[in-house]
């Protein structure tokens, strides 16, 4: 049966727990900070996320502290998350590496001509490279 | 008042057991994350509290713990469904047995022929407490048959003359639309059978239906002691406030949902005149009253690969 592949938001919340359990901020923290401040969970969506993967087993109650005044539970991966989460990263990595070597795979010319629009548009850049003599 | 007590007021829109879980956490998190001073929860946040609470919502819809509260409820209305026209049917007799003025009237043909119409539904009614679905649901369209055929031929084999007995008042009916709408709910509680579940609800429930019936009973006698045009709307007082008590618990919300469309079917004749209009609403809710208990069933259902926890 096929594994249904996960969402970038599911993947980062595992893989903020593969080293040490964590706590919900501790976790928003992290995946802050993993995606380059490109993805921002906020309080429904993690805790959406942690409810669904506790019920799913990819994840566990760790232990629970109260920092002034208030409860804070840490979070850790299962065995079955933890698998869970190393087939998902085989997954893409498989797919970056097929990415990468199609990109090498392509033909020059189009490259060359790539790289020669992008020599137009950069700043300073007032002829063509094809009609370039060397100077 | 305060950030925290409005992000809890956001809050209050989770499923009560995630609630327990989580509420506290998540305002911790909340109150981490908002900036020193604001008084009001952002845009971002709330909206995504909204989201984040309806995802919650329907995973749990969709839940084996739902499931089993779909199940129960099912099983609960195939209970109440046929009590409530027990009910709806004796009670009026009893009423206009003992209406006022308070003189012993009688035993008159018209109330014997409407509590023998009764009958059938405190069999089914028994059958369904026994856990015996199968027989109960045969009996309730063998009886929804037999209804048709007394009342659409009652100028030749059937009954000569159909009486209802409603608010202490005597009606006198029949022919083919009438034997529709007089038919209609005993088809309904026959479907609603046929779809249930063969388990025995709970003996708690079960224990507090003769108190409801019974209330129910009182409320119906009482109606026709006050003189006042609202004086219909106390027979209405118990179901409702059997509908206040079953909101506490999640099979009888779940309950209540599947036997609304049927007590609006049930108790909208003879309110509800013949015209066209009429007739549609009826209708409808008639088809509203089938479909809910297919989708609980389909809710409910304990067999197949859908009912294991997801497995990722």
């Amino acid at each position: 049966m096929t594994m249904k592949s996960m969402q970038e938001p599911t993947f980062l919340i595992l893989t903020a727990l593969a080293a040490e359990p964590q706590h919900g901020y501790g976790i928003m923290a992290d995946v802050l900070r993993m995606s380059g401040e490109r993805v921002r969970l906020r309080a429904g969506t993690l805790y959406a996320a942690l409810d669904r993967l506790q019920g799913e087993g990819l994840i566990e109650a760790d232990r629970e502290e109260v920092v002034d005044g208030r409860a804070r539970r840490y979070y850790r991966l299962t065995s079955d998350g933890e698998a869970r989460l190393a087939v998902e990263a085989e997954r893409m990595r498989g797919n970056a590496d097929t990415a990468t070597s199609r990109l090498r795979a392509r033909p020059r010319p189009a490259l060359a001509a790539a790289l020669g629009a992008a020599a137009l548009l950069l700043p300073g850049a007032s002829r063509p490279l094809s009609a370039g003599r060397p100077a | 008042m305060s950030l925290e007590k409005r992000y809890r007021r956001l809050l209050a829109w989770y499923p009560k057991r995630h609630r327990a879980t989580y509420e506290e956490e998540m305002v911790a998190v909340l109150l981490a994350g908002s900036d020193p001073g604001r008084r009001w929860p952002g845009a971002r946040d709330t909206f995504d509290l909204l989201r984040g609470g309806l995802a919650v919502w329907l995973r749990h819809a969709g839940g084996a713990e739902s499931r089993r509260h779909w199940h129960e409820a099912l099983a609960v209305a195939a209970l109440v469904a046929p009590i409530a026209l027990l009910v709806l049917k004796a009670g009026p007799v009893l009423a206009y047995a003992v209406g006022f003025p308070p003189i012993p009237r009688p035993v008159s043909e018209p109330m014997l022929q409407t509590l023998a119409v009764a009958v059938p539904y405190g069999v089914v009614a028994v059958l369904a407490r026994l856990g015996r679905r199968k027989a109960a649901a045969a009996v309730a369209w063998g009886w929804t048959a037999l209804y048709v055929w007394l009342v659409a031929g009652s100028s030749g084999s059937g009954l000569a003359t159909v009486y209802v007995i409603r608010g202490g008042v005597l009606l006198v009916t029949g022919g083919g639309g009438a034997a529709v709408r007089l038919a209609l709910p005993a088809a309904l509680l026959a479907v609603t059978l046929t779809l249930a579940p063969s388990s025995r609800p709970y003996g708690r429930i079960v224990g507090r239906l003769a108190g409801w019936s019974a209330a129910a009973l009182a409320a119906e006698v009482a109606s026709t002691w006050i003189f006042s045009p609202w004086a219909s709307a106390v027979s209405l007082l118990v179901p409702l406030a059997a509908v206040v008590v079953a909101a506490r618990s999640a099979v009888g919300r779940r309950a209540t949902v599947i036997l609304l469309p049927f007590m609006g079917v049930a108790m909208a004749w003879p309110w509800w005149g013949g015209s066209p209009s009429d007739d549609a609403a009826l209708a409808t809710l008639a088809a509203v009253a089938v479909a809910v208990p297919a989708v609980v069933a389909w809710l409910g259902r304990t067999r197949g690969t859908a009912a294991e926890p997801a497995k990722a």
